[in-house]
């Protein structure tokens, strides 16, 4: 009983000690939020992201050229987690769901072969128009990852996973990552030259097609080991 | 007190509640469901941050308009994503840890792992 008794007044103090820390940061953001000066953090890339013409997108000139290394650092953990994910899906056994498929409706697998080249090509435009306009190329990976899943609902993850070619697909991923670096590495180098002057727009494209395969490829990778572990999906 | 002061208070308390979710739940999914509660009121802080009304979307910046902040879009860009990694790689050692101890009960798991610690030692 001693031990629960240690272990409670210990998880008092984690509580008290919790709830004055956010108090304190809970006063210092109200202080915070109506200083005008503190609260545009990022006024000095909008007033930058001017000087080149080619990117009208702000937001991508924030993540894809002046904070790139954030970019890449989170591309490094994402990939990481898809590693951690692909390793245990080897060794863990799996649930045989066979060719059953997950819905018995007419209308699902009907719409999915239709819906699905529309829901593509989306995520394709996204990725090849993120510096013009809205988007990006982590919006057109999970856009194109959630047609997969419409896909996997209406034909069965297994036969999904056939005609992916998850493998060959796999290889791509990390062949995208290396892709992303060396163009971060140019990019920390010669960031006006290599955004806009020499390469220019093609670089910009190839940034965001390589984070957009990269984003749709673990994300199925992320589904497909759900749906081999519990047997439908 | 303006809209935005309110909502990002708001956001802190259910930071807070989250918090408090990760120390004091002992099941394993009650914890990562709270790691989550926290990622989506960080979200909602930076959103309320930056919450002007009547700024463009920073999309074809020309001098003398006020725009959107770019900056907090990008973090919650890399917030999202990574939270989506944690979620799952944290969701697969869950299914590890059940598939060995049959329980999601925390405090139970650490006994267990105690128990085989000693066992191994003597």
């Amino acid at each position: 009983m001693e031990m629960g008794k240690y272990s409670v007044s210990m998880k008092t103090l984690y509580v008290v000690v919790i709830v004055v820390l956010f108090g304190a940061i809970t006063i210092g953001a109200l202080f915070m939020v109506g200083d005008s000066e503190v609260s545009r953090l990022g006024a000095v890339y909008l007033e930058r992201s001017q000087e080149i013409s080619n990117i009208s997108n702000a937001v991508f000139s924030v993540y894809g050229m002046y904070r790139f290394y954030d970019t890449l650092f989170e591309l490094l953990i994402f990939s990481t987690a898809v590693l951690g994910i692909t390793i245990f899906s080897d060794l863990e056994p799996s649930i045989d769901s066979g060719s059953r498929k997950p819905v018995e409706s007419h209308v699902v697998s009907a719409s999915a072969s239709f819906l699905y080249p529309i829901i593509a090509v989306f995520g394709i435009y996204l990725a090849f128009s993120a510096h013009l306009g809205p988007g990006g190329g982590f919006a057109g990976g999970v856009i194109g990852g959630t047609g997969i899943l419409l896909l996997a609902l209406a034909k069965g993850a297994e036969e999904t996973a056939r005609n992916f070619r998850e493998d060959s697909m796999k290889q791509l991923e990390y062949l995208v990552l290396f892709l992303a670096l060396s163009v971060a590495i140019l990019g920390a180098l010669y960031p006006i030259k290599v955004y806009r002057d020499a390469l220019g727009t093609g670089v910009i494209t190839l940034v965001n097609i390589s984070i957009a395969m990269k984003v749709f490829i673990g994300t199925w990778a992320i589904l497909h080991f759900f749906v081999k572990h519990r047997g439908e999906v | 007190m303006s809209t935005g002061l309110l909502a990002s208070a708001i956001s802190v308390v259910i930071v807070c509640i989250g918090v408090l979710g990760l120390i004091l739940k002992r099941n394993l999914l009650m914890k990562l469901l709270s790691l989550n509660i926290v990622n989506t009121a960080t979200i909602l802080f930076f959103v309320l941050i930056v919450y002007n009304p009547g700024d463009r979307a920073p999309i074809d910046p020309t001098p003398g308009v006020q725009y959107a902040d770019p900056l907090p879009q990008a973090l919650v860009l890399t917030s999202i994503v990574i939270n989506f990694g944690v979620l799952a790689l944290s969701l697969l050692f869950t299914m590890v840890l059940v598939k060995r101890y049959h329980t999601l009960d925390l405090i139970k798991i650490e006994d267990f792992v105690r128990r085989e610690f000693e066992e191994e030692k003597s």
